[in-house]
């Protein structure tokens, strides 16, 4: 409801502008990608193709209307309609921009959170080469949007420049289908431009709280260890004898500082392009220890081609500290759960992705992706076809 | 022999002519501001919003599709169209930057130009008239 109340007072604040005879600029972005996996002994996360052909899982269009109400300030509103979502409108973004100077401005509103180097960008496929973002780093959009504040600098340097993003906010709303809070988001990142080369490096900090995880978890142990005579109450597992033995707050994730930090950079020298990206992020008092993700993209610039390989890397690490009970019953659980949770999750990929710009604004991509599961040392082969614009 | 020659002569002629295809920087003749190569990719890559007078710089170019357009962006900018169009996706749908405002030929250019004092374009330096400053060629 606040975000539908955000969206539609920015909507008004636009049409406001439209009426004091301003200008309003409509521009946007789409794709429409087709994909089959060809070779299925797996069916990887975060990828969300199957056997059958499917037209629909990262389609999307986007319509972005930007009004100009003076020389300071702008409102600008971002819709969204995602296959995924059953082509849903979204208000993706919405946000007013008050110009301090020529090279900050600050932005209050619904914006992508630049979790990562390209998350605010993720989206428009044109902009970049591949099908899409590598998905070891760039996994999706459950909880990227957040509502707050963001300040952003550019400063020449040298022959170079600089970028300084800073955003303070929070999210509140689903992921994996369970509520999700992340709050007192505080997000800096700085990336330095040359003629040919860039670096980047950010870092995230918030408190996380998954409210579903809970009940989940004391049914997890009661249906594994309820038979023997184990009980959980109010967050405490008993013993057969009755003795408090484990406190499952612990795994609760309730308010835990979560930290995300990321760098990378990319080269664009003489048609060939390199670039890579390296992220670690954990949630503390969780299950997971740490997320190590990373791609390295190597690309050759033809004419009107571009032709990539990428290789990526999504790797869980779990130290099962919290499997700290006296009860070895209780750390089984505990090593168990993680395992089945998350130990399936890490995979590695390498894919060739050609982009063709066949027209203004349009460019064909096609993709061949082998998805290799790290825990089964199964693997499935996706082939993706789709095209990208902007107008 | 000499058709040999003459063909030469007519390849050479043809190249050059060809090659001299020139775009011309243009700005209003009351902008004293020295705008060099380096600024002037700065500015069409949304790096330089102002000119040193604090004036907020309306960026003009000509349209996609104009052979002027395809040349100043390579040879100014080191950028294909498609590249340009790409640079500029990530910045305009992040609340970056507004890219550059296309005008329809290079009349309506050289009216804009004349008539907005923080205005920057580019034509066919065949096109320039006394109206406009030329700042840079490429």
């Amino acid at each position: 409801m606040k975000k539908t109340l955000l969206a539609s007072s920015l909507m008004a604040a636009i049409l406001a502008g439209h009426a004091q005879a301003s200008d309003i600029d409509f521009s946007g972005y789409g794709s429409i990608r087709g994909g089959i996996l060809v070779n299925d002994d797996i069916t990887p996360q975060y990828y969300g193709y199957d056997d059958n052909i499917d037209f629909k899982n990262e389609s999307l269009f986007a319509l972005q209307a930007k009004a100009t109400l003076n020389e300071k300030w702008n409102a600008t509103i971002v819709l969204q309609a995602r296959g995924e979502d059953d082509f849903d409108l979204e208000a993706r973004w919405a946000y007013l921009s008050y110009q301090y100077s020529p090279d900050t401005t600050i932005s209050v509103g619904r914006f992508a959170l630049p979790y990562f180097r390209n998350s605010d960008t993720q989206d428009i496929g044109y902009s970049h080469n591949y099908s899409r973002l590598p998905t070891a780093i760039y996994l999706g959009e459950e909880y990227d949007i957040i509502e707050g504040v963001r300040i952003m600098h550019t400063a020449l340097v040298g022959d170079g420049d600089i970028t300084l993003k800073g955003s303070f906010g929070s999210f509140s709303g689903e992921a994996g289908g369970n509520d999700f809070e992340l709050d007192n988001i505080l997000q800096a990142s700085v990336e330095y431009t040359y003629e040919w080369f860039s670096v980047f490096a950010g870092v995230l900090s918030a408190d996380a709280t998954f409210s579903g995880l809970d009940g989940f978890i004391d049914n997890g142990l009661t249906s594994t260890l309820g038979g023997f005579g184990y009980q959980v109450n109010d967050g405490m597992v008993f013993d057969p004898a009755g003795t408090n033995v484990y406190d499952l707050n612990k795994l609760y994730a309730d308010e835990e500082s979560t930290l995300y930090w990321s760098t990378g950079f990319t080269i664009d020298y003489e048609n060939w392009l390199f670039n890579a990206e390296y992220a670690a992020y954990d949630i503390d008092n969780s299950f997971v220890e740490e997320t190590k993700v990373m791609y390295v993209a190597l690309g050759y610039r033809f004419d009107k081609a571009v032709i990539s390989f990428v290789h990526e890397d999504f790797d869980i690490d779990s130290d099962y500290d919290q499997a700290s009970s006296s009860d070895a019953n209780v750390n089984a659980f505990v090593v168990g759960f993680t395992d089945t949770l998350f130990k399936p999750d890490s995979y590695d990929a390498q894919g060739i992705h050609l982009r063709y710009d066949l027209d203004q604004g349009v460019a064909l991509k096609l993709e061949y992706t082998v998805i290799n599961n790290d825990l089964a040392d199964e693997s499935a082969s996706l082939v993706t076809f789709g095209v990208d614009f902007i107008y | 022999m000499n058709l040999f020659k003459t063909i030469l002569a007519t390849i050479l002629l043809v190249v050059s002519s060809a090659s001299l295809a020139e775009i011309s920087v243009i700005v209003n003749p009351a902008n004293s501001d020295a705008l060099d190569e380096k600024t002037i990719k700065r500015i069409y890559l949304g790096k330089i919003k102002a000119f040193a007078n604090g004036d907020k710089i309306t960026v003009l170019t000509l349209t996609d599709d104009a052979p002027e357009t395809e040349l100043f962006r390579q040879s100014a900018l080191n950028k294909s169209n498609s590249q340009f169009k790409s640079y500029w996706s990530k910045l305009a749908f992040t609340g970056k930057g507004t890219p550059p405002t296309e005008v329809a030929n290079s009349a309506d250019m050289i009216n804009a130009i004349k008539s907005g004092t923080a205005s920057i374009g580019f034509v066919d330096s065949s096109a320039v008239t006394g109206d406009v400053k030329v700042v840079a060629t490429f």
